[in-house]
């Protein structure tokens, strides 16, 4: 197997309070997603899922840990490396018409970063715009309009346009449909998985939305207070969840059918704060499979079937019952 | 059983500088004590301009043109803004999207329910308290009375829609009007509040309207369904069979784009979203797949094909007695 596109490895992000307290969002997770593959971060809010997007981007810069792309550390570039390889990098935000300048034309919100790669002529960024915009199915007459004289679908569809534009080989989504009417986000979710057929683009789908993520995604990593508790094949995952947060998760889906329901596993209280983590497992005041180890130690990460692994001390002897 | 709140032939209008735009075209419903209906449709298609005009919400340049809203024997729309207060929130009471735009900045949470409870009630502020302590415990959030002293911006998008759908329980109503209830809330989150909301119509006899873009919720929680579509309802139905077998084009549309985005083996989404609805005849027929000619000329009265199903499209009794598929 070839190298992976990106590595995360031991990625820590703590935001300080004040001079005793911090917020500690991201706690040492590791992931990698290779060429072309289609990862998804899941998790409920505060779970540290985009924090962990944003620091890939350096949005924000991480507390510790290694983040390679392609065999480069990005942590360890200076600015002018790190701006030169960003076109290969680039991100879709969850909304769709905040994340658009309302007094920019759609051209022009396409061509920035283009400019910005330093790319070509003008007449070769206008070529470019005009086929990235037929490439979201928006059509090239786009160019001349403002955002708000289209729909929030529309909106979404010029963020994907304006990301694949410097053609990358890796793009951040962060909640790229949870703004979306239905009709619409199965739209978009097409849209994703069809631009990721044609240009081989790898996508970091990070959502809440284990639906939407079903539908594009390869391989579902599952986030709780800054940790993965469970990574695994997408389908896998779905059809039996290992971990006790993965099952509370999933069988908290809705499906839109009444003859579904799935039994509920159901956990106790509220997610503790990311300022007092709880010792030991983070889960496991909450967890009905919780004994007393869990309270002492945090379960190392365990190799299932391939590709599967899961941060729970009971995980196999649960998965047996 | 007779009809708690009665919605009748509702229209509204919105005004420009290039004139009034109708937003809902004669707009019925009923709702019974202990039903519970889930409102589903797109952004822009009336769902919340409706659940807004029973409470006398709507400010210019919205305007109410026709229609009754009966509740207590009595025509809403007759009702001054003294006698909407007495039933807001008391008889009826509304949860709203948007729940930061609700709450005010500057006071405390504890204060804002007390507010709210004692606006109905002659609780001194003290038992109002308690009784606010009471309300965030049902909503699920933890540590309720450290909350009380919290001001919104600390806390999260989440905990606020819970503290507004707090608010909407504080004094029993008769009526729960649930705009969007799960938008921003995480499932495990989602689930607990509609279950809250599942126990006061099954064990109070509530009745409620469940507004929603989310066809699951609808499916676990709703008794029956009513489709929006460009300001009307083009079909109403229950649940059960709703799911089983839509009888309007769009509610098949409707169900096949939220089964393709849980599953990939469900066929692609039809591309048909950038179709903006008709001005005239039916105002799905720029996107529908069964659309004639007769279609393009007037817009489709309600027919009840089957029993206790409600559909405005000519091509109904066809889909009804599987001449053709949606």
């Amino acid at each position: 197997m070839s190298a992976p596109l990106l590595v995360v490895d031991g990625l820590v992000k703590h935001f300080p309070m004040d001079r005793r307290r911090k917020v500690q969002a991201v706690n040492d997770i590791s992931f990698e997603i290779g060429a072309g593959e289609a990862l998804a971060l899941v998790g409920e809010s505060g779970s540290g899922k985009t924090t962990t997007g944003r620091c890939i981007l350096r949005l924000i810069e991480p507390t510790a840990g290694a983040i390679r792309f392609d065999g480069k550390d990005l942590l360890a570039l200076d600015a002018k490396s790190f701006r030169a390889l960003r076109p290969r990098i680039q991100m879709v935000f969850q909304e769709p018409y905040d994340s658009l300048s309302p007094r920019m034309r759609i051209g022009a919100i396409v061509e920035e970063p283009l400019k910005l790669a330093g790319e070509a002529g003008p007449a070769e960024r206008q070529e470019r715009v005009a086929e990235i915009l037929d490439l979201v199915r928006l059509g090239s007459g786009a160019m001349y309009r403002y955002p708000h004289q289209f729909s929030a679908g529309q909106q979404q569809r010029i963020g994907i346009a304006r990301a694949l534009a410097t053609r990358p080989e890796l793009v951040v989504l962060d909640e790229p449909t949870s703004a979306l009417d239905v009709s619409v986000r199965a739209e978009v979710l097409d849209l994703l998985s069809d631009l990721r057929a044609e240009l081989g683009v790898s996508y970091l789908f990070i959502s809440h939305d284990l639906t939407a993520v079903r539908r594009v995604c390869d391989r579902v990593a599952i986030m709780y207070l800054g940790k993965i508790v469970e990574t695994g094949e997408t389908e896998a995952i779905f059809e039996r969840p290992l971990h006790p947060y993965s099952r509370a998760l999933l069988s908290s889906v809705l499906y839109p059918d009444p003859r579904v329901d799935l039994p509920r596993f159901t956990l106790e209280g509220e997610i503790p704060s990311p300022i007092n983590l709880p010792r030991g497992c983070h889960l496991h005041g909450r967890c009905p499979w919780a004994e007393s180890r869990c309270e002492s130690g945090y379960p190392e990460v365990e190799w299932h079937e391939a590709g599967r692994a899961v941060s729970c001390h009971r995980a196999r002897e649960m998965a047996t019952l | 059983m007779a009809a708690l709140l009665a919605i009748d032939d509702l229209h509204v209008s919105f005004g420009t500088d290039r004139g009034r735009t109708a937003i809902l075209h004669g707009v019925s419903l009923e709702l019974e004590p202990g039903q519970t209906i889930g409102v589903v449709g797109e952004s822009g298609s009336g769902k919340t301009v409706l659940v807004r005009a029973v409470l006398g919400l709507l400010d210019a340049p919205f305007a109410i043109d026709a229609g009754r809203i009966e509740y207590g024997g009595a025509n809403l729309l007759e009702y001054g803004e003294g006698e909407l207060e007495r039933i807001r929130g008391r008889d009826i009471a509304l949860t709203t999207p948007e729940p930061r735009k609700h709450l005010n900045p500057l006071t405390t949470i504890g204060d804002q329910i007390a507010k709210v409870i004692r606006a109905h009630s002659d609780l001194s502020k003290e038992a109002a308290m308690a009784r606010a302590v009471e309300l965030l415990r049902m909503v699920g959030i933890p540590d309720p009375e450290l909350r009380l002293a919290g001001y919104p911006h600390e806390m999260s998008g989440g905990m606020c829609q819970r503290i507004i759908i707090a608010m909407a329980l504080a004094h029993d109503s008769k009526v729960l009007l649930i705009d969007e209830p799960t938008a921003g809330l995480d499932v495990t989150i989602s689930r607990q509040i509609l279950d809250l909301v599942r126990a006061l119509v099954h064990d109070r006899g509530v009745a409620a309207l469940i507004v929603s873009r989310d066809l699951g919720v609808v499916a676990h929680y709703c008794r029956d369904v009513a489709v929006m579509y460009a300001g009307r309802i083009v079909e109403h139905a229950a649940v059960e069979t709703f799911f089983r077998h839509p009888l309007h084009p769009y509610s098949a549309r409707l169900l096949r784009a939220a089964a393709a985005a849980r599953d990939r083996a469900v066929g692609r989404s039809e591309a048909t979203s950038l179709l903006p609805p008709a001005l005239d005849g039916c105002s799905y027929a720029p996107r529908c797949p069964l659309a004639e000619t007769a279609c393009r000329e007037s817009v489709p009265e309600p027919v009840e094909p089957a029993a206790g199903r409600w559909v405005r499209c000519l091509r109904a009794a066809a889909v009804a007695n599987g001449e053709v598929a949606v």
